[in-house]
Formats: C-alpha cells, structure tokens, sequence
C-alpha cells in the first residue's frame, strides 16, 4: 500500500513516507491527494459501507470525507496521527448521516422496516449491488448475514467494532473521536463483539 | 485477572474472529472520488490564491463582470462555477467577452432575429465552458487542452450555425472563429 519514490539507491524503491505526501497535499498537489485516496480510500469506505449499510451512502460519504480532508487539511499539523484523524472525519460524517436519516426516516430499508431510533434506519441487509452473480452462493449469504447482524447493533456499538475493524487505531484513540470514556468504548466494544458473534453463530 | 483484563481478552478473542468472518468489501469508488477531489483541489487553490495573486483577483473581478452581465442580458443564463488554471480561465474569459457581444449585436440590431436568441446563446456558451473547464481539469497536457479548445470552438461555431438562422449569419461566426484561432495561435 502507498506510494513509491525512486530511492537514491539505483533501482531501489521504498515507501515515501506519509508525512511527505501529506505536506505535497498542504500545498495543493493533486498526485498527493491520489495517493491518498489510494492509502486510505478503500478501509474508509468499508468502514462507511458497515456503518451506513447501504452502498450508495457510502459511496457518497467517502467522497464528503475527502473533500473535507482537502478543505481542512492546510490546518491540519502531522504528527503521526492521519489515519485517526482521517478516520475521526468519516465517523462524524457516518453519525450525522445516521441521525439525519433516523430524524427523517422516509426511505424504508430494502427488509420494508422503518428506521429505529437506535440509528438502524435505512440499513439495507440485503445490499446485493455489489456481489457479482458468479460468487459462490454461501458468500452471497455470508455478506447479506454479515450486514443484518451488524444492522442489529446500536450505533455506537458497530463504530467502535467496524472503526477497529478497518483502521489501526487504539482503544485509546477510538475513545477520543467519539468523544467517550475509555471504559464506554471498551464495554461498548465487548457488549457488540458478543451480541455480533451470538446472531452470527446462531443463524442456521 | 482483573475485569478489565479479562474484559480485555474476550474483546481480543471476538476481534480475531471478526477478522476471520468478516467478507469482503466491495471496490471503492476510488476513480470518481480522485476526480472530485481534483476538483475541489483545484477549487481550494484558487481560493487561497486570489486573495495574494493579482492576476487571479483580476479573473475574479472579470469573472464577476461578465457573470453580471449575462444576468442582465438573460436572467436564466448561468455562467456557473468556472474552474481551471487561469489562462484557461482567461481564454474562456475572452471567448465569453466574444459571444456576448456577438450575441448582443445580433439581439438587438438585427431586426430578423428573436429577442431570445441571445439569452439562448449564453446558456449554450455557459455549458461550453463548463465542458472546456471539465475537460481541461481532466488532463493537465497543454496540448490536449488546446485540441479540446478546438473541437470545442467547432462544436460551437456548429451549434451557433444551426441556431442563427441557417448561414445569415455566418459573417459574424467566421469573425468570432478568426479571433479565437488568433488567440489560440497566440497562445501556441
């Protein structure tokens, strides 16, 4: 993952290191920002995608994410910690658009339910449109069973379990972007792990 | 073990068995979001920019003047948002300062033509220079840009043609294809 640069070595590549990347895009170089969406583009949107739970969302919201991130990122000031900050952005975003839609739950899920207010509303179990129609049958049920356990879960609970899913960051760290004792993230994280394991394990 | 440590340890656990089930994602929309993000790059630059440069506050007041302008002659004809590098900027500048006046003239001093002809002519120049501006922001090779410029003057000067009355005015088109060519030779 990440980019290359020629090294001084002939023939010799290695990573540039993402401090470099990230003061190319401070100052508006638009390879920079590519290579960003390469680094971390595809992780935020698995994250967006088991947030929201439904494909089109997500894709919108990782386009919001990065637009953010060139709007916000001459203010920005590295110090090792992008990819929580990056992370931080597309969980803020996730949860607005969560409790936009459980204000307004006008679209109904493709199960036919309305959105709860424990932020399910239009969680889309089966979101087929990106499972190709030659994949084996038991994956396709496997992403479909995958996505109504996670449907299952409090909000709060499916952003600390998919944040640590698909970023690197630490309790710590998840703690701080949701703005929550590090206790609460970890009995959140136990509480969901748990409930997930037990609707995946008891499906026939 | 104390609560937290073993609290802990099944997080640990349930995480690693998450790891195994957990199926893939489906492909990020990574093309269209590099394109918008160009956009929005290139959107930020000028942005900051105008307020140091002149040559760009200069495009920004010119930008604003014929905005105004085409909100007098035609109140549904939108410029819209006009990005790009600034003598891409520029040419689009001079071509729209062209047709306006073309379009003007022909509004309002020829007595065969409908008084919304002109309004007409500002909605087709808007959406060719939102085409120019998009597909120069899609390569940033001078000379595609500079081909694209052309066929874009073509598909102009063919759209006008059509629009103006089969060939009465043609006079007018060739002048307005003169200067452009002119500008563009110019430009290299």
């Amino acid at each position: 993952m990440g980019t290359v640069i020629q090294s001084e070595v002939v023939g010799e590549l290695k990573p540039e290191p993402l401090a470099a990347i990230i003061e190319r895009a401070q100052r508006f170089d638009p390879g920079a920002f590519d290579e960003l969406v390469d680094m971390f583009g595809q992780r935020v949107f698995g994250f967006l995608h088991r947030m929201v739970g439904n494909r089109e969302d997500a894709e919108d919201l990782l386009q919001e994410v990065f637009l953010r991130v060139v709007r916000t990122l001459p203010r920005y000031t590295h110090q090792g910690r992008f990819e929580g900050w990056i992370f931080r952005i597309a969980a803020n975003l996730a949860r607005d658009r969560i409790r936009r839609a459980r204000r307004s739950p006008t679209i109904i899920s493709m199960s036919g339910e309305q959105g709860d207010p424990d932020g399910r509303a239009n969680w889309d179990c089966a979101d087929p449109s990106h499972i190709s129609p030659d994949q084996p049958a038991i994956q396709r049920e496997q992403v479909d069973h995958m996505q109504a356990a996670l449907g299952q879960l409090s909000a709060a609970e499916r952003e600390v379990i998919t944040l640590r899913h698909y970023s690197a960051l630490s309790f710590a760290e998840i703690a701080e972007a949701m703005e929550t004792p590090l206790g609460t993230a970890l009995a959140r994280a136990h509480r969901g792990l748990a409930k997930l394991r037990r609707i995946m394990e008891s499906a026939p | 073990m104390t609560l937290d440590q073993n609290m802990i340890h099944q997080i640990e656990r349930n995480e690693a068995w998450l790891d195994a089930v957990m199926p893939p994602d489906p492909a990020a929309p990574a093309e269209r979001t590099r394109f918008r993000v160009r956009i929005e790059v290139n959107q930020a630059w000028l942005e900051q920019n105008a307020t140091t440069d002149p040559t760009t506050t200069s495009l920004e007041q010119l930008k604003r003047t014929l905005h105004a302008e085409c909100e007098q002659l035609a109140p549904t004809a939108r410029l819209g948002a006009r990005r790009g590098s600034w003598w891409v900027r520029r040419i689009a500048g001079v071509a729209a300062a062209a047709v306006i006046v073309w379009a003007v003239g022909l509004t309002l001093f020829h007595p065969q033509t409908r008084l919304t002809d002109g309004p007409a002519t500002l909605v087709r120049l808007d959406d060719w220079v939102d085409a120019l501006v998009l597909d120069t922001q899609e390569s940033n090779d001078e000379a595609a840009d500079l081909a694209s410029l052309e066929d874009r003057l073509d598909s102009l000067e063919a759209s006008l043609g059509e629009n103006a009355a089969e060939s009465r005015f043609g006079w007018e088109l060739d002048d307005l294809g003169d200067e452009l060519e002119a500008l563009l030779t110019e430009l290299g």
